[in-house]
């Protein structure tokens, strides 16, 4: 096991958009939007570290992993103040009604389904206790997957600070807000939301990769980075389920500092590629990694170790926001409901923008796959402008394993 | 001289001197890094300072590209500096200075003056105090210095709001007399200083990454006091020659190794994204233009090499890797390849510095350490080494001695500070019977993941007879053990244990632990 290079970037590496998101005054309204690997993230957790000190800072994130892997990237002080939104939402809805165990059946969160909120019904009663939360300031990452109600139902507590970074694109959940909404939620005029441009996370190869899968009709597609890159995303076409194993476990221990991602279609794959990954007999330089998994049911018990390289295993609906050093997406598996092809290229947007270094496809040379058809051509270039001289970018080499 | 001098900026530019660990003009800010203060309005390469009567106008302008930024006064120690300024006389042009040597005139002639200029840059131990307006940017400049420099005292970052009032400041202008220079006709256009920050900042990384290896024994502790100083000394053949030319003023026959060295280092040095840097690498790797002759052979093999690592068509683990680069790079090819081929297999200096292969010398390890160094620049070395008692300070004032020398005449002096300890010519004496060091030793033995026993010699020498009875040694005076090192014992358990723990070897740890057991403060 070895540990993980992994922190928050220093003030020093942010971009001046991103300091200028940071210089923000502590109270007021402010949102924040940027396409995948902009660092919306990053601001948000700069934005904890300079003002968690005060007392009544709160910061949310849509889901556990998140808030787990986020957590990770700040000082221990400041991450008491760290929860998922809906938690801390329905902690706040008890604690404001003194709720008891023998008053649960009356004190509960109202609710029209299970985990679901019926925001109309608190909204009154949280009108009705006249509760003053002036003095919270909230950082909301991933606004946009907390829909309008959250944000108004807040209001009414007189929440009046919010520091919101969301990305129109990732929206992942049914209940969410568009970018109109989360204006209009916020109160904030258009001039003012301050919109991250440039790509910060990924080289122009995997962010080239990422943006071909980019469905939004309403907004351009995210800029590229200008930072070409030697690890141009590799699909490596396998006959046997061995070799895919042997790829991923050879990785982690060419540098077992790195945190491997594993995305999968189904439950039943991840469940089984978490049993089969830990289960190493193979003689090698470095000591087995710590393979880890998460699923919906396991809420905020998330044992993820981000600090510690090792291999995660994840259903693609449970990496949203998350990032790791590299990234392998089976392909195998995956489904359209209805046909929906832009429903795929959604995922693969999340799925492949997740990767910091390097992206890896995995695909059998036997099963039809739905995602081989809205893969890159094999060949597929863009063009590029690099210090003086135009270059080609392949999108996805192929290599059979 | 009565008069306190302030350097005026924002927090954003003074969080970039700490990173850097250099008060520099605005040629040593990455692009679009900087943000406009009162350098902005003087010839490059000089940092103005304001007297404590003239600085509404230099704080409007360090907060003029964004209203939510806030202002700071960086308070200068003469004590510690002994340098030339440049002072301009009012009446005269804008560009016209005259250059006055500080030590040389009375104190009472700088009094006169309310903006003189220094030569860029400055180490972060010319500042005595660091002032802001209110205490959330007082939080978080204490922040972002502990975390670099690893302490600080309540006076040197404090809150003074008066200093940054409008009305006291206007009074003692209109009251300001109008200064004569001893001698007028020395004023002329000051010309813009190119100052190679690059060059500058390499060399702090190498310091730090090499001072950080002095954990490994004597050689490595020899070789670092010689790499720290070697600018004085004419250049003799040392293992790590081919780097030299990358750090001289002006390299003269230089070989075709050397210069192979210099071009890779600036082509990759100061990278922003690892993958960028390495495609760049392969791309200089096939440039036959650029190489050098007798290089350009090997050169297009380690790129076809390199490519094949990217691209994973190469199955081996890393060591068999290595074992493969050691074998055909020998006494007779240049180490070049070796940490190219490191560079494409370890990203980061710390894991760079964890990474232990049997064959290694140690003079490796100081190339490893120079070559990461000099690429990522001192901003980028290891938070947890920064954090090194007096090595951040130290490093600072040596980076500025390194740019001072640059320059054809040399003017700026600076007071040395506290030299960071190495510990190997402080914790490691032949022989010592202080039980306290003992305990030391024994703690040393356990960070390595070893024992005291398998480097320290335990002796006793007895004045007159002993009796020795069924296992029983009796003294008639009282005994004194004696530790005796071993040192290439010693060495050989610390090589042993680098990348055994998942906790890197923390030179501040030993520190720590060496004043715990010793008392020693």
């Amino acid at each position: 096991m070895a540990k993980r290079i992994f922190r928050l970037p220093t003030r020093q590496d942010l971009t001046k958009s991103q300091r200028a998101a940071l210089r923000l005054p502590k109270d007021g309204k402010h949102l924040i939007i940027g396409a995948p690997g902009t660092g919306k993230s990053v601001v948000a957790l700069w934005r904890l570290q300079e003002i968690g000190h005060s007392q009544d800072t709160v910061f949310l994130t849509f889901n556990h992993v998140l808030n787990h892997m986020n957590k990770a990237l700040v000082q221990s002080a400041h991450s008491t103040k760290m929860n998922t939104a809906m938690s801390w939402f329905y902690e706040l809805q008890w604690s404001m009604v003194n709720g008891t165990s023998g008053t649960f059946e009356e004190k509960k969160m109202p609710e029209l389904a299970s985990h679901k909120p019926d925001y109309e019904k608190v909204t009154q009663r949280m009108a009705d206790l006249n509760v003053d939360c002036s003095r919270f300031n909230l950082i909301i990452d991933e606004g946009q997957d907390l829909p309008p109600e959250w944000f108004d139902c807040i209001k009414t507590l007189k929440v009046s600070n919010f520091f919101v970074v969301a990305d129109q694109n990732q929206q992942i959940t049914e209940e969410r807000s568009s970018l109109e909404e989360l204006q209009v939620a916020l109160g904030i005029d258009e001039d003012d939301v301050i919109e991250l441009k440039e790509n910060w996370r990924n080289t122009t190869a995997i962010a080239a990769f990422a943006n071909y899968f980019y469905t939004d009709k309403a907004s351009p597609r995210p800029l590229l980075p200008n930072k070409p890159s030697t690890d141009t995303p590799i699909m490596f076409e396998y006959d046997s389920i061995d070799l895919v194993k042997e790829q991923i476990l050879n990785e982690y221990d060419r540098d077992p500092s790195k945190l491997i991602g594993f995305f999968v279609a189904n439950e039943n794959k991840r469940n089984w590629w978490a049993e089969n990954l830990a289960d190493d007999n193979v003689g090698r330089k470095n000591a087995p990694p710590i393979v880890s998994t998460y699923f919906a049911s396991l809420k905020g018990k998330v044992n993820i170790n981000f600090n510690y390289g090792g291999v995660v295993v994840l259903n693609d609906k449970s990496v949203k926001g998350i990032e790791f050093d590299t990234v392998f997406i089976l392909i195998d598996g995956f489904k359209a409901i209805s046909n929906d092809k832009e429903s795929l290229m959604k995922r693969m947007y999340v799925m492949s923008s997740r990767a910091r270094e390097k992206l890896f496809i995995l695909k059998s040379s036997v099963q039809n796959n739905i995602l081989d058809s809205i893969l890159p051509p094999d060949g597929e270039c863009i063009t590029t402008e690099y210090k003086g001289k135009h270059i080609e970018i392949e999108l996805l080499k192929r290599r059979s394993l | 001289m009565s008069k306190r001098w302030f350097i005026v900026t924002n927090t954003e530019n003074l969080e970039f001197f700490f990173s850097c660990g250099l008060i520099v003009d605005p040629q040593g800010f990455p692009e679009n890094a900087y943000i406009l203060d009162p350098m902005n309005d003087v010839p490059i390469g000089y940092i103005p300072l304001f007297s404590e009567d003239n600085l509404f106008e230099a704080l409007k302008k360090a907060k003029e590209e964004d209203v939510n930024l806030s202002d700071c006064l960086l308070e200068i120690d003469f004590r510690k500096l002994k340098s030339h300024f440049f002072v301009r006389q009012p009446s005269e042009s804008l560009d016209n200075y005259a250059e006055l040597a500080l030590t040389s005139i009375a104190g009472s002639i700088l009094d006169e003056f309310n903006e003189i200029l220094l030569r860029a840059p400055l180490p972060i131990s010319a500042l005595k105090k660091i002032i802001l307006r209110d205490s959330r940017s007082q939080y978080k400049t204490t922040k972002a210095f502990e975390s670099l420099y690893n302490h600080t005292s309540a006076k040197f970052i404090t809150i003074e709001p008066k200093m940054f009032g409008k009305a006291s400041q206007k009074a003692n202008l209109l009251e300001r007399s109008n200064p004569e220079l001893p001698n007028r006709d020395s004023t002329q256009p000051l010309p813009n200083r190119v100052i190679d920050y690059q060059r500058i900042f390499s060399f702090g990384g190498a310091v730090a990454n090499l001072y950080y290896q002095t954990k490994n024994g004597r050689f490595s502790t020899k070789i670092f006091n010689e790499f720290v100083s070697q600018e004085n000394k004419p250049f003799d053949t040392k293992f790590y020659t081919p780097f030299l030319a990358y750090f001289s003023n002006s390299p003269s026959n230089v070989s075709e190794e050397s210069a192979l060295y210099s071009l890779i280092l600036r082509h990759i040095r100061n990278f922003s994204d690892i993958g960028e840097s390495r495609y760049d690498l392969l791309d200089l790797l096939q440039d036959q233009e650029q190489l050098p002759n007798s290089f350009q052979r090997d050169c297009d093999a380690a790129s076809k090499s390199l490519k094949k690592l990217v691209d994973r068509s190469i199955s081996q683990d890393t060591d068999s890797i290595i074992s493969k680069v050691l074998g055909y790079y020998n006494e007779e090819h240049s180490k070049i390849f070796l940490l190219l081929t490191m560079f494409f297999l370890r990203d980061h200096t710390e894991t760079m510095l964890t990474y232990h292969h049997d064959q290694f010398q140690e003079e490796d390890y100081m190339l490893f350490s120079i070559f990461y160094g000099a690429i990522n620049y001192f901003t980028k070395t290891p938070s947890f080494l920064r954090r090194t008692p007096d090595l951040s300070l130290w490093i600072s004032f040596k980076m500025a001695e390194f740019a001072n020398r640059s320059e054809a005449i040399c003017s700026t002096i600076f007071l040395e500070p506290p030299k960071p300890i190495l510990i190997h010519e402080r914790f490691f004496p032949k022989s010592s019977g202080d039980y306290r060091l003992h305990d030391f030793y024994d703690w040393f033995g356990k960070y390595i993941m070893s024992n005291s026993d398998n480097f320290v010699s335990w002796k006793m020498t007895t004045k007159g007879e002993y009796l020795c009875s069924k296992g029983t040694m009796t003294f008639g005076t009282r005994q004194v053990q004696h530790a005796e090192i071993d040192f290439d014992k010693l060495e050989k358990n610390i090589i042993l244990s680098i990348g055994k723990s998942a906790n890197i070897f923390d030179v501040a740890d030993v520190i720590c632990a060496y004043k715990k057991y010793t008392k020693s403060s």
